[in-house]
């Protein structure tokens, strides 16, 4: 059996050069074919598609960076491992951004990576102290002081965060949330070329109520939990100790599970 | 050219192979389709070759200049797409007579892995509860006029090397005249 395809064999072409030193006259010519008006028409389409493209498309969305006084202006993250958190209580006029500077503190470093399998590592340990702004860049600090703190991460573009907030509204609208827990979103990987950008208005059309904190563009708040999966929740005891992580749905049987064994 | 520009040209590059594919399919049915499948199928492994090298032209824009991360599901349709670039390459060089035996596994295969991830991509759950750092498969970039994210183009464009290499082989036309 051979290799090779089966490939036609080469045909002769008739040559203008040799017919008449030849004296035969010309074979008479096959009809021809001409599939011009495919490739034409292929190239018009094509051309057409690619005019209408650009003639109906917007701008691209750039990163909204929110910047205070005293941080830097790149909306790059001011992170201080000896300071009492404490950032400015009086935005800007005007600003807005969709990622903002986080300031980390504490005596603990960053949580460890969170894995789901085995038990977590990071139970008991002391958590870092998050504060920053919200999207119009009023100050917001987690004190777990005054009560438990339940930090919910959430990406705009996530399909399963999409899917988890309403599980979360439900849960709360069940009014199985404790009084004193302290429930607060930290919008997350903001990425303006993905859906449901920006995540201000992201947030507010799916009708969250608890607080926001925006995270900075490098997700420091993300990195000093050891988020590891969207969506991700860090429950913190009153002493800021790590009480429960998971990662991923949950529902809102789930949830309140999760939260009552957590805080029992 | 803005990145919603060329979102939208691409999308209406997919919805045009889309369009041949069922096009060719509903013309295999009725019999007045005949002559203008003969014309096609002079030209389908070319046509092909076209629609493979297309889509892999996109497939790297978007990878590496518009920095969309290709996730787990679009690396298995990446490896099937230009594979078929290559051997639609190939054989339309050499002619091949038996390019379909070879474009129809790789384009079957590419659109079986493109079907799952549009579905994975509309129905999460199907996959896993979360969305991972990096490239989570269920996440789209984008969905052009509400439904076109980068697996229905990958999937439009197996349809139409599919639809293209099932149609019966013909010798190339210059082939043909001259013989």
């Amino acid at each position: 059996m051979s290799n090779k395809p089966n490939r036609p064999a080469k045909p002769s072409r008739p040559s203008a050069r040799s017919a008449p030193s030849s004296g035969a006259p010309l074979p008479p010519a096959p009809p021809k074919r001409n599939l011009l008006w495919l490739w034409v028409g292929l190239g018009a389409v094509v051309v057409l598609a690619l005019g209408f493209a650009v003639l109906s498309s917007g701008d691209d969305a750039d990163l909204s960076v929110g910047s205070v006084p005293g941080t830097d202006q790149s909306g790059s993250v001011v992170t201080t491992a000896d300071q009492t958190a404490a950032p400015d209580e009086a935005p800007p006029d005007e600003a807005q951004g969709e990622v903002w500077p986080v300031t980390v503190t504490g005596t603990g470093t960053a949580l460890e990576a969170f894995d789901s399998e085995g038990t977590d590592p990071a139970i008991g340990q002391t958590a870092p102290t998050l504060s920053g702004y919200t999207f119009d860049g009023s100050a917001v600090a987690i004190d777990p002081s005054k009560g438990p703190v339940m930090l919910v991460y959430l990406a705009h573009w996530c399909p399963h965060c999409n899917r988890e907030i309403p599980e979360l509204l439900a849960w709360k609208a069940s009014g199985a949330v404790p009084a004193d827990l302290q429930v607060v979103a930290v919008t997350t990987a903001v990425d303006p070329t993905r859906p449901n950008y920006p995540p201000s208005k992201w947030i507010v059309d799916m009708q969250w109520t608890w607080p926001v904190l925006a995270d900075s563009q490098t997700q420091d708040a993300a990195v000093a939990m050891g988020l590891t999966s969207y969506p991700f929740v860090v429950i913190l005891d009153t002493d800021g100790k790590v009480l429960t992580r998971w990662g991923g749905e949950k529902g809102a049987d789930g949830i309140q599970q999760a939260v009552d064994a957590a805080l029992a | 050219m803005s990145l919603t520009a060329a979102e939208r040209f691409f999308s209406l590059l997919a919805l045009l192979a889309a369009g041949g594919a069922v096009s060719l399919v509903a013309l295999r049915l009725v019999p007045a389709g005949r002559p203008v499948l003969d014309v096609i199928g002079h030209v389908a492994p070319r046509l092909a070759w076209l629609v493979t090298a297309t889509a892999m032209f996109g497939s790297l824009y978007f990878s590496e200049s518009q920095k969309f991360e290709p996730c787990k599901l679009c690396w298995y349709q990446r490896i099937a797409m230009f594979s078929l670039v290559v051997v639609l390459l190939v054989g339309n060089l050499r002619r091949d007579r038996n390019l379909a035996w070879y474009a129809v596994p790789l384009a079957g295969i590419g659109i079986v892995i493109s079907i799952y991830h549009y579905l994975v991509e509309w129905y999460p759950q199907l996959e896993t509860g979360s969305c991972s750092l990096t490239a989570p498969c269920s996440a789209v970039y984008f969905r052009e006029f509400g439904f076109i994210s980068l697996s229905f183009m990958a999937m439009c464009g197996f349809a139409a090397v599919l639809a293209l290499m099932l149609l019966p082989p013909k010798e190339p036309l210059h082939v043909q005249q001259a013989e």
